[in-house]
């Protein structure tokens, strides 16, 4: 936020409040007033600044008249929500690996939304603050290709106590690919 | 698909901590599928091994959530200027971060308006067939990152190498042959000089280009194309960006970007003295309103007798002399006191405001000037007489 000071004694008015932590290293030259921070080796004034006419003149010539033309922005795929499961309960929100979700039960699976919603939290400070419905586990690269099923069992036993599973490869959530025997040949 | 197996690294400072805010996803096609894995960083600088590279290749996204505590105006030495960087071998499996200025380069990334709550900040592919691209934007100012001034060209250079046709002792060959460069721009807004929060002023530029063969490419005047409703006053920045695709449904992954940021030029207006207008004394009140000075810059105003002449050095007026050298365009209005001692005889003096940038070989130009007359003798004209 720009702050704009005014005292009565200083000659100038400040936009920033940044510069009176402004301290330059050796041989560089320091924000500042007065007859100090002048160039010792200033030199003759050249010209007036530019005018818009002039840029554009000076623009259309180098670009041979075919100025670049602005467009809406371009998707390039990869992006953070496409990649991304969201989880959201209360006003928070988080972004998890696609796929990372091994178990849910179905009455939470409004939790799981596909745009964010509140404020956006990193993983570990969501799991930390949903610790009674959110639970990890810690799965092996095999079940993480696809080429190894994952236990039922165990994930039966979660869904039943009415948590959310979350695959973890070392401690850090993770896609798991569905299990298909065709994997096992490639 | 071939598939190269590494041993898999014990990952390094990756128990989750309260204080990490962002996080590295590395994103790999396996079994034609999508596997991502989020690993979450802590510090600011060090290294994190990833997870296994299989298949052809990874592509890295390194995110970050806007951090109150690191926001930009409280960060004291703004040589922090270093990008984050970060450097992937393939061989090593491991991901060296210097992620110092993270949080000041954090309206630098994000290339995607749509990407809500964390910022993309940088982005690598690596792959065992994925071309190796370096894009580098110049400026002629030194600064670090690059940023240059709404009038003045910069450099472009980018180099490629590994960009293969075909591979050799591989039969069927389904990665990337083309290097595709776009241009990408963001706008700041004119007072903040920040840009602005919910991913609008963002766009793309009708031109790109593809390559096909390694080699060094280079352009070393590019203007700036800013969409602003006057040329000299665009505020933004403007990234080149190296993809190549790396899936059948055409999916696009960074292998190199940079970005510039472009200010815009300065101007000012002087109050107190209208132009051409006789004084009887030294103009009270004189002031001048100084807007976008750029980030290095030292602004002064100086009198001469006689009618406006560019290239004429005169009396510099020691209270007006301002100097910048910070990381965004700063505004400012100075009263003009002293003005007196520039002034010897009656006649036409000339105020000039100047400035001196990195550009034009720190020439001073200038930004505004008028010219007055002073006239500080009277000539009574008349007669004594009497009258009866």
């Amino acid at each position: 936020m720009k702050t704009v000071v005014r005292t009565a004694a200083a000659l100038i008015a400040l936009a920033t409040p940044l510069l009176s932590q402004q301290a330059a290293p050796a041989g560089q030259r320091s924000s500042g007033a007065g007859l100090a921070v002048l160039p010792s080796n200033l030199k003759a004034p050249g010209s007036r600044v530019i005018t818009d006419a002039e840029l554009t003149a000076l623009r259309s010539a180098r670009n041979g008249g075919q100025d670049p033309k602005p467009l809406p922005p371009k998707k390039h795929g990869f992006s953070l929500v496409e990649m991304s499961t969201i989880l959201a309960f209360g006003e928070q929100s988080t972004l998890l690996p696609k796929g990372s979700i091994i178990s849910c039960p179905d009455a939470l699976k409004a939790r799981i939304v596909t745009t964010p919603s509140g404020t956006v939290v990193p993983w570990q400070e969501f799991l930390a603050a949903n610790r009674n419905w959110i639970v990890t586990t810690e799965v092996e690269l095999k079940q993480v290709r696809g080429e190894m099923p994952l236990p039922q069992a165990e994930l039966q036993t979660l869904k039943s106590r009415g948590l959310v599973a979350i695959a973890t490869l070392n401690g850090c959530p993770v896609t798991v690919l569905p299990y298909s025997p065709a994997n096992l040949s490639k | 698909m071939k598939t190269l197996i590494f041993p898999a690294f014990l990952l390094l400072g990756a128990a989750p901590s309260a204080r990490a805010v962002d996080f590295i996803r590395q994103i790999q096609l396996i079994h034609n599928q999508s596997i991502v894995y989020d690993i979450p960083i802590s510090g600011t600088t060090g290294s994190i091994a990833s997870k296994t590279i299989e298949g052809d290749g990874a592509v890295f996204q390194l995110y970050a959530y806007p951090d109150q505590i690191y926001s930009p105006f409280t960060i004291a030495d703004v040589n922090v200027g270093t990008l984050v960087n970060a450097n992937i071998q393939l061989d090593s499996n491991l991901v060296n971060l210097n992620l110092l200025g993270i949080h000041l380069n954090i309206s630098l990334g994000g290339t995607d308006p749509s990407d809500p709550g964390a910022t993309r900040v940088a982005e690598k592919t690596v792959g065992t067939y994925f071309p190796q691209a370096s894009v580098t934007l110049t400026s002629e100012d030194t600064y670090y990152p690059p940023r240059t001034r709404a009038d003045r060209p910069y450099g472009f250079k980018l180099s490629i190498r590994k960009l293969l046709a075909q591979p050799t002792g591989v039969t069927t060959y389904s990665g990337p042959t083309k290097i595709t460069l776009e241009r990408e721009y963001k706008l700041y807004d004119s007072t903040s000089y920040n840009p602005s929060t919910n991913g609008s002023g963002q766009g793309t530029y009708s031109s790109a280009y593809e390559f096909t063969k390694n080699g060094d490419f280079a352009d070393p005047s590019i203007y700036q194309s800013l969409p602003a409703a006057r040329p000299t006053k665009a505020v933004g920045e403007e990234t080149f960006a190296a993809y190549v695709q790396v899936n059948a449904a055409g999916s696009m992954a960074r292998v190199s970007a940079s970005t510039i940021q472009v200010w815009p030029v300065a101007e000012a207006t002087i109050d107190g003295i209208d132009d051409g207008k006789r004084y009887l004394g030294v103009p009270p009140n004189v002031k001048t309103t100084l807007k976008d000075l750029y980030p290095d810059s030292v602004t002064y105003a100086q009198i001469y007798k006689g009618a406006a002449n560019v290239g004429t050095t005169g009396y510099i007026i020691p209270s007006t002399v301002l100097s910048y050298n910070t990381f965004s365009p700063q505004n400012a209005m100075v009263p003009i006191a002293e003005m007196e001692k520039g002034i010897t005889t009656d006649g036409t003096y000339t105020i000039e405001i100047l400035t001196t940038t990195p550009f034009n070989q720190r020439k001073p130009e200038v930004l505004a000037s008028k010219s007055f007359v002073i006239n500080r003798s009277l000539d009574v004209q008349g007669y004594i007489g009497t009258s009866n």
